[in-house]
């Protein structure tokens, strides 16, 4: 025999309720496995493009450095190759030195502009030379 | 992407497999954890379609964030960090509600019109309880939405809501009690 709703005891009433939270699940959980899904793929099309734009600024960036290297590095040779008036004042100091160590055992010391001057001649002759 | 059977028994494989991608780990997460979730849903908000949008979200987040989730020393550290996710959810559903409503709306009143109010349909038991459960102090409620609701084990209850064992099964015994007597009298 069925018994009418409203006679239906009270003090089932909490269990009642902890069951019925099954009721209509198996929808919900298809219902929000479809928002679920369009959620993470959102996600992925957003990491996606992300990757994309990431990919093209590194893509740019290699391309400006492959542009502008070449004339980076011809402006850096030329900045650190010494002149030739400093390569002239290193040779004749080179030069001095070695008859300075020379002059040490025979000559008086103190005698430095003659040695200079003999220094420079030597470093041009040597250069004139080589040319 | 259907949802897929669950092919990964071990929970540490079904992370890892979800925190390299692989799509059909997510749907078996998915699979595993909605029951759970979305009854401590359902009987902390009491509406069905608040709770698919909470569930929704909080399952979005979830596996959103599962790529930064790290395995601690806890056996199954992944419901806690789950249940916290659908915790927060459902705490800031509360918050908007509030903003929205005046707080004497909150508990859904046109359950209460006259007329309408159908004692024993299932909607109206939910709703009851979500009410009743929503009396009682923040422990006991939340003891009893994990435990009684969502079906987690009483350690599981602990871990979620960090707290000992002991203390867990008093406030299940203390929030019981008065659930009933708030639901039945």
């Amino acid at each position: 025999m069925n018994v009418p709703e409203t006679g239906r005891p009270r003090r089932r009433r909490a269990a009642e309720a902890f069951r019925a939270l099954d009721a209509g699940g198996e929808i919900a959980r298809r219902r929000v496995w479809r928002r679920v899904e369009a959620g993470i793929g959102e996600d992925q099309l957003r990491r996606r493009r992300r990757l994309r734009w990431m990919a093209g600024i590194a893509a740019s960036a290699v391309a400006a450095v492959a542009l502008v290297l070449p004339s980076a590095l011809g402006a850096a040779e030329r900045w650190s190759e010494p002149s030739a008036q400093e390569q002239q004042r290193v040779a004749v100091e080179a030069v001095m030195q070695m008859l300075g160590g020379q002059q040490a055992h025979g000559a008086p010391a103190g005698d430095a502009s003659g040695v200079n001057d003999f220094a420079s001649y030597l470093v041009t002759e040597a250069d004139a030379g080589a040319n | 992407m259907a949802i897929a059977a669950g092919v990964f028994g071990d929970e540490r494989e079904l992370v890892r497999a979800c925190q390299s991608g692989h799509e059909a780990a997510l749907a078996s997460f998915y699979e595993r954890f909605f029951p759970p979730v979305y009854r401590y849903v359902l009987a902390s908000v009491g509406s069905r379609e608040d709770a698919e949008d909470i569930t929704a979200e909080a399952f979005i987040k979830a596996l959103r964030g599962i790529g930064g989730f790290r395995f601690q020393d806890e056996p199954k550290p992944v419901t806690a960090w789950l249940f916290r996710i659908a915790r927060n959810e459902v705490v800031d559903h509360f918050r908007r509600a509030r903003r929205r409503l005046a707080p004497s709306s909150l508990d859904g009143q046109q359950n209460d019109a006259p007329g309408r109010y159908d004692p024993w349909d299932t909607r109206d038991l939910v709703m009851d309880l979500s009410r009743a459960l929503r009396t009682l102090p923040a422990a006991q409620r939340e003891a009893i939405r994990l435990r009684l609701a969502a079906g987690l084990s009483t350690r599981q209850t602990a871990e979620v809501m960090g707290k000992p064992e002991g203390t867990v099964r008093s406030l299940l015994h203390h929030g019981i009690k008065a659930a009933k007597a708030a639901m039945e009298r």
